[in-house]
């Protein structure tokens, strides 16, 4: 049985060439910035990573040399790069800032390349160069200080009282004043060219002497390790910020030095290919390894301190499937090329077996036999035997006949002792009389199909999985559950009970079921919860402690599997070279997975084993396909501008597995997105505070970065636009409504000037008629009595008569003329007056109603004039022709019409047989056609004649105050 | 017969119309009559100097008339002389100035186209004038 040394213990890691986008694979140094950038200095330039993408930056983008030796950011924010040629230039907000930008810095220059840099607690900034000079710079003042040390080799560091010291070849010197002073000088030869102060913040800074490593403290140098490395050429040493001790080595690789409680663990040489120049750990725990010659290594802090044991086959890598820690053989390893291995925690042994195929199960039964499934054979190590068997079995029921053991799936031994193997139902393998018996089990049920994955629980139920259902045999017979036929159609990869009673179901695609002790499902875990996959391979319990194997890693969980969430701690390990994990087991400080690359011992993880969350950034974003400037408030029109905000997401471990949440306001939920980048098209109105996280699955969510916006209203649809649209329709309105108003006005202000001009003509002639014609007239009357005094006939008088009838005329011409009688109540009156007493010069009765509106209602001279003689010649024709006794006038009035009814009671006549050129009828007839009228002439009943009136008259409205005769005013 | 015919003085008469040839002829039929003792003026303003010096009975009063008009003169005589009986004499009867007239003191009114035996015998249409004060006769101040 020999033994096989662990090799290829290096560090599973990423390596990032040129292939990658690094400028060159000659790697400096690193430095992570606030930010979470990270930052390499390289022969060909620095570059900055976010996980996914490598900018680079050389003398094209304002460097001062592509040789950046270090890397260094000041409190302001400053990425100083410290080149080769020893200029000075250093990166802030995205811009570089060298010697032609500003000539502060053109001033100072190293010829040998600056290789140290510290900031003091005044703001002051120290560089070192290599062989000559100390600078001192003061970026916000003039306090600036070179002092030149000729050929000597400086470091500038600080002290433990943060003071600032410097080495000169050796020796420690303190400012006192302007001076240096020395304070203590190396003793033995020292190998490393400069002082590095430890990136844990605790140790102090170190340099390499030929008898070992010397710190420094309190001005003095103290021993650190002692260790002889003479003719270890090319020495550096450092602290990282995990606390452990990097020594480089001339010859390639370097020594690890563990940290531990008392110190540092025994140093394991790593890394041997490579030339190391630097390393320097993240805040995700991830350890980045700058090479001379091969790029940047990138390991997780778990993976650099795993080691991996591989099998013997020769054929590539051999995959572990199982392990089994037993009493009689410590911990045996089964592979998938039928190999089982011991492993004494250094090495494995291959046993001397050969399992013919996969190796899958491992039992140890009381006495402390050993036995093994195979895909094509049952094995058996008998204790205290250093050979594995084909176990030899008896037929039951023919103990003489030795049959072949066939192969098995799975094994499990029953408190009973007996060996319960699966494969097409199960085997029962009982030790009789110093012969394995085997049996089929049970001989009254007919298997055909596979049973997996079989269980022994506390109490004795034997558990397994039959046709993708669970199963149960209880006290040699099988046991229903009916809760479990809910479970149907789940393909369960391994059972295990809990202490508790708890069962746990893995499966494959569902993650893990847990069933109570009555086999009713309470509960489960998926990748929901945080599991790392939904694919179970084995599970493992060690108190309360759960390894679950996937095909994406191994899930430890510790706490309860089901409740809440706080009261569990769940991390990830990877298995070295492959994701896929088959088995674990552990001891409380490491963690043994079996994995397709080999076996891998990894420490077990403290339970604190958070990192850092990742860091998220604004990467661009856009309004309307255009970019914006992301530190300004947007304000989108609602309705109309899209915005799509892509996030930048720094993440180096894990970064396939990151989880995003965004929400729009704080008071929001977050919400789950598949990707770092939201596009937002149909915001309601108001203020947004967009916020998106991050994180990985072992870690707290970042700090959310946050993108402000307003969405307004679109302009037409703002109060204000309503208001003011509203304000000028209204002075439209108005303006229109106005000049409307003043051409109808300037239309009757000139009619009524027309009017007025007309009226006043009219007035001065029915002045002149009444004052000078009238006059006159009477005045002849009176001569025309005295004339014809005694006459008593008409015929016998006609100078007074025609005189008579020519003052009655001139008064209808006054009467006509006259604007102020343009009225209807006026009308009414003359006609009233003059048939008035025409009747009562005929000596007829007159008997009048009228029934209009007191209010004047306008008439306009020509209806006035169409209505009087209208009138008058119906008066006459009674008068005249009727042989009436009474002569009836009727005014009514009615909305937007006036009637005029004239009748009498004499002998009457027959319209429809008149002549109508008789009597005026006619007339009568064309007179009401000016007014817009209708005549109506008829007889009365019994006798007599209606003549009836109507014509409209806008505005006029129907009266019901009735006028009689005795109210009427017929005029002085 | 009239009470005009009753009184065997003269009826002392002042007529006032600005229109000279009815003013003449009317004045001319009046003191024909031989009952009748007429002055005639052309405006108010003359004939208001004539009534200081003497009163008529009676002031015939054209309603139009150049400067003050026959309202404003009638409503200064009936102020000052108010015995003194004041017609309008107006050629068209629908005049609103009648009535304004009327309210000024006027007894009453006559038509210029009336006779002037009919103005004789019957009072003034709408008038005021009781015939009882017409057969006494005016009442001349003291």
């Amino acid at each position: 049985m020999g033994g096989l040394s662990a090799y290829g213990q290096d560090p599973v890691h990423r390596r990032y060439t040129v292939a990658d986008g690094l400028p060159s694979n000659t790697v400096y140094c690193a430095l992570q910035d606030r930010e979470g950038y990270m930052w390499f200095g390289t022969d060909a330039g620095a570059v900055r990573f976010d996980g996914r993408v490598f900018s680079t930056y050389g003398v094209e983008d304002g460097l001062t040399d592509n040789n950046i030796i270090k890397l260094a950011q000041d409190s302001k924010g400053r990425i100083w790069f410290l080149t080769l040629n020893g200029k000075l230039c250093y990166l802030l907000n995205d811009s570089i800032h060298n010697g032609r930008t500003d000539p502060e810095l053109a001033r100072y220059e190293s010829l040998n390349g600056w290789t140290s840099f510290v900031e003091d607690r005044h703001g002051m900034l120290w560089f070192g160069g290599v062989y000559d000079n100390v600078l001192r710079l003061d970026m916000e003042g003039d306090r600036d200080s070179l002092w030149v040390f000729p050929l000597r080799k400086t470091s500038v560091v600080l002290d433990d009282d943060q003071e600032i010291v410097i080495v000169l070849t050796g020796r420690i010197h303190a400012l006192e004043g302007a001076r240096w002073v020395a304070t203590d000088s190396i003793r033995s030869p020292f190998i490393q060219t400069d002082v590095v102060r430890g990136f844990d913040g605790r140790s102090p800074p170190l340099t390499v002497t030929v008898d070992g490593i010397v710190a420094l403290q309190d001005g003095r140098w103290l021993k650190f390790l002692e260790e002889d490395f003479e003719n270890r050429h090319h020495i550096r040493c450092w602290v990282d910020a995990n606390g452990d001790l990097w020594v480089t080595l001339g010859d390639g690789g370097i020594e690890f030095r563990k940290k531990t409680p008392s110190g540092f663990a025994p140093p394991r040489r790593l890394l041997a290919d490579e030339f190391v120049n630097f390393e320097y750990v993240d805040d995700e725990r991830g350890r980045w390894i700058c090479t001379s010659r091969r790029g940047l290594v990138h390991c997780t802090n778990d993976e650099f301190q795993s080691v991996v044991y591989k099998g013997s086959a020769t054929n590539g890598e051999e995959a572990m499937l199982l392990l089994q820690r037993t009493r009689a053989r410590g911990v045996l390893a089964g592979s998938a090329e039928g190999g089982i291995y011991a492993f004494n925690g250094r090495s494995l042994a291959r046993l001397p077996a050969d399992a013919t195929g996969r190796v899958l199960d491992f039992a140890e039964d009381r006495v402390g036999n050993i036995w093994i499934a195979s895909d094509l054979r049952t094995l058996l190590l008998p204790h205290g035997a250093s050979n594995f068997n084909e176990v030899a079995l008896r037929w039951w029921g023919s103990p003489d006949s030795i049959i072949p053991s066939s192969g098995s799936k799975a094994l499990e031994i029953l408190p009973d002792g007996s060996v319960w193997v699966a494969y097409f139902g199960f085997w029962v393998i009982r030790e009789e009389a110093g012969h394995f018996m085997r049996y089929r089990f049970p001989d009254s049920l007919n298997f055909t199909g596979r049973s997996l994955a079989p269980h022994v629980d506390m109490t004795g139920r034997l558990w397994y999985e039959a046709n993708e259902r669970l199963h149960c045999i209880e006290s040699g017979h099988r046991k229903d559950f009916p809760q479990l036929e809910g479970l149907t159609g789940l393909r369960i990869t391994d059972i295990k009970s809990l202490a508790s009673g708890q069962l746990l179901i893995g499966t494959t695609g569902a993650g893990v079921l847990v069933l109570d002790t009555a086999a009713r499902p309470i509960g489960g875990i998926t990748m929901e919860d945080g599991l790392i996959s939904n694919d179970i391979i084995r599970i493992r319990a060690f108190h309360d402690t759960l390894l679950i194997a996937t095909k994406q890693g191994l899930q430890v969980v510790i706490g309860p599997l089901i409740g809440p969430a706080s009261q569990r701690t769940m991390f990830t390990v990877k298995g070295l070279g492959t994701g896929e994990v088959n088995d674990a087991i552990t001891d409380g400080d490491h963690l043994l997975l079996a994995t397709s690359a080999g076996l891998c011992s990894v420490p077990f993880p403290g339970k604190d084993i958070a990192t850092a969350p990742p860091r998220i950034h604004i990467a661009g974003l856009w309004l309307n396909g255009k970019e914006v400037d992301r530190n300004v408030r947007i304000e989108l029109a609602q309705g109309r501008d899209q915005v799509l905000i892509t996030f930048r997401v720094i993440a180096f471990t894990e970064a396939d597995r990151l989880e995003y949440q965004y929400r729009l306001r704080s008071a929001d939920d977050w919400t789950r997105t598949e990707n770092p980048v939201l596009e937002l098209a149909s915001l309601s109105q108001g203020s947004y505070t967009i916020a998106m996280r991050a994180r990985r699955p072992a870690s707290g969510w970042s700090e959310p970065v946050l993108v402000r916006l307003v969405v307004k209203a679109p302009w037409w649809m703002k109060g204000s636009t309503w208001i003011f649209g509203f304000l000028v329709i209204c002075l439209v309105l108005v303006q229109v409504t106005r000049r409307s108003l003043r051409r109808k006005c300037s239309r009757a202000l000139a009619e009524l000037r027309e009017r007025q001009v007309v009226n006043e003509e009219r007035t001065r002639i029915a002045t002149d008629i009444h004052d000078d014609l009238g006059a006159d007239l009477s005045r002849l009357l009176m001569y025309a009595r005295q004339a014809e005094p005694d006459a008593r006939d008409a015929e016998e008088r006609p100078l007074t008569e025609g005189l008579d009838r020519a003052i009655d005329k001139m008064d209808e011409i006054i009467w006509a003329l006259d604007p102020r009688r343009d009225t209807l109540q006026s009308t009414v009156q003359f006609i009233e007056q003059q048939a008035h007493e025409l009747a009562e010069a005929r000596g007829l009765k007159f008997r009048a109603k009228v029934q209009v509106p007191r209010e004047p209602v306008h008439l306009t001279a020509k209806q006035r004039r169409e209505l009087m003689l209208l009138a008058r010649e119906a008066v006459r024709n009674i008068l005249d022709h009727a042989e009436a006794s009474t002569l009836w006038i009727e005014w009514t009035t009615e909305t937007n019409a006036v009637q005029l009814l004239i009748r009498d009671d004499g002998k009457g006549f027959d319209p429809a047989t008149a002549d109508p050129s008789r009597h005026g009828l006619t007339n009568m007839r064309i007179r009401a056609g000016h007014l817009g009228g209708t005549l109506l002439i008829e007889r009365e009943d019994p006798t007599g004649t209606r003549v009836h009136l109507w014509f409209p008259l806008p505005g006029i409205i129907r009266s019901d105050d009735v006028i009689d005769e005795d109210e009427m005013q017929l005029g002085p | 017969m009239t009470p005009w015919e009753d009184s065997g003085a003269k009826v002392d008469v002042v007529l006032i119309e600005d229109h000279e040839a009815y003013r003449t002829s009317l004045e001319f039929f009046l003191n024909s009559s031989g009952r009748v003792q007429c002055r005639s003026f052309q405006d108010a303003e003359a004939a208001l100097l004539a009534l200081e010096a003497r009163l008529p009975d009676i002031v015939i009063m054209d309603i139009n008339l150049p400067g003050m008009d026959g309202i404003a003169c009638t409503r200064r005589i009936k102020e000052r002389w108010p015995a003194v009986q004041v017609l309008i004499c107006t050629v068209h009867e629908d005049d609103e100035k009648i009535f304004d007239a009327l309210r000024a003191g006027a007894t009453g009114y006559i038509l210029k186209r009336t006779s002037i035996d009919e103005s004789h015998h019957r009072p003034p249409r709408g008038g005021q004038l009781h015939p009882a004060q017409i057969e006494r006769g005016p009442q001349r101040p003291q």
